[in-house]
């Protein structure tokens, strides 16, 4: 397969539009450049073509491995061809998935907003309104409930992880999931469904968390070591960009694909690059604040957890640990059970 | 300590704490300790790095300890692992 950089490309894209908007005769007359690098004879064939190379671009993580571009690029990239790639069920064997979000964002203060869609653990979007300065020119990312259903009834894990600023300096890595967020404008179509101003966002898709799989599905111990082994791999990469993750808890490492091979660790809204040159220990060493462990299971509790005043890196690395406090004190499924009723919004209070 | 007793002779029933020595604990259960103990070790600067090579050769060595167990390569006595 052909691989196309992402400059010719927007080449493509521009003398493409160029040709539609300034010659009426479009249909008969084809940029002969593209039509010889395409090998094509019509302009249907040649959108179709067009098309069908932009998709396979995006959404063939083979392509930005040895290349990836910038956020901007991608953005640019996409914005024009993006609307014809919706998620549908054809979609449902890509490695990435498309999500519209909603046009009208919601401005409002308040805590960190948590849907449950099917009440499934990982069916959970999560969206931080007062983080304006994550959210960049996406005041708040409000997903449209019918693509969640969509994304449910595709099998796919609809873990939506919003957009971080961060995310644009961390270096490109397989085993980070990119996040794509753009917003593409266009002219309001009379047949067609769609808005005119589209929000859209495009995610890896990625297996189950960590979390869900080690209280789920039953796994062998040593498979959880494997896991623990790999998540420390994990944090000591990203650490050494200087990026703190800051909730790197084992429900936001996941696997890649299924429910074995590589993980993966989403979830970077609470992610910061540690700058070296501030003095953290100057403000106690608190440099974000976590909620504090009600978790009465844990047989190892330091003194900076239980004061929520986190050390950076070493946070991290002890929450992600964690999964091996699991595996050594949970072992029934009725305190498991328990542990989760405790845990559940609705249902902590209920009694057996 | 009564959990990972339980764990490593998990016919027995109820320990009392005091009852457990290190020299009696599974070097698997030590491990576990090693990582949780190097994972929340304390440290005055709060940007210092925690030690990533010592966690992650322990989990190495679960690994490796739990598959010699298991393919019977080992003389120590197997223990149930959930």
């Amino acid at each position: 397969m052909v691989c196309f950089s992402p400059s010719y490309l927007s080449y493509m894209r521009i003398s493409h539009s160029f040709f539609l908007v300034t010659v009426g005769l479009a249909s008969i007359l084809i940029d002969p450049m593209e039509r010889t690098l395409l090998g094509v004879n019509s302009q249907a064939e040649l959108e179709i073509e067009i098309d069908k190379r932009v998709t396979d671009t995006i959404l063939n993580p083979s392509h930005r491995v040895h290349s990836q571009p910038s956020w901007y690029k991608w953005s640019t990239l996409t914005q024009e061809y993006i609307p014809k790639c919706l998620i549908d069920e054809s979609y449902k064997g890509n490695e990435k998935v498309l999500v519209h979000l909603s046009e009208n964002p919601i401005h409002r203060a308040g805590p960190t907003g948590v849907f449950s869609i099917n009440e499934m653990p990982d069916t959970v979007i999560k969206y931080h309104l007062y983080c304006k300065s994550d959210l960049d020119y996406l005041d708040a990312i409000v997903l449209e409930s019918f693509f969640m259903e969509k994304l449910a009834r595709a099998g796919i894990c609809p873990r939506v992880h919003y957009y971080s600023d961060y995310m644009q300096r961390i270096p490109h890595h397989p085993l980070i999931p990119q996040l794509l967020v753009g917003k593409v404008k266009r002219r309001k179509c009379r047949r067609s469904h769609q808005p005119a101003n589209i929000r859209f966002m495009i995610m890896d898709k990625v297996g189950i968390s960590v979390g869900s799989w080690a209280r789920y599905h039953n796994p062998t111990f040593i498979n959880v070591m494997r896991a623990g082994a790999q998540m420390i791999v994990l944090l000591k990469k990203l650490h050494s960009w200087n990026v703190l993750h800051g909730d790197a808890h084992w429900g936001n490492f996941a696997f890649k694909s299924g429910k074995t091979g590589d993980l993966v660790l989403l979830d970077f809204g609470r992610s910061r690059i540690i700058n070296e040159a501030v003095d953290y220990a100057a403000n106690g060493g608190k440099i974000q604040r976590f909620c504090k462990n009600v978790d009465n299971l844990h047989i190892f509790n330091s003194k900076w957890e239980m004061k929520s005043c986190n050390p950076a890196f070493r946070d991290d690395v002890y929450r992600a640990v964690q999964i091996a406090q699991w595996q050594f004190t949970a072992l029934d499924s009725e305190s498991i059970y328990s542990q989760w009723l405790k845990r559940h919004p609705h249902k902590r209070n209920i009694k057996k | 300590m009564i959990l990972t007793e339980a764990l490593v002779y998990p016919n027995k029933g109820h320990y009392d704490a005091g009852d457990v020595h290190a020299d009696k604990l599974d070097p698997v259960i030590m491990l576990l300790y090693k990582i949780s103990a190097a994972a929340a070790k304390e440290n005055s600067n709060p940007l210092a790095k925690p030690e990533y090579d010592v966690i992650i050769d322990a989990f190495r060595e679960i690994i490796l300890l739990l598959d010699r167990r298991l393919t019977g390569k080992s003389d120590e006595i197997i223990f149930r692992i959930v």
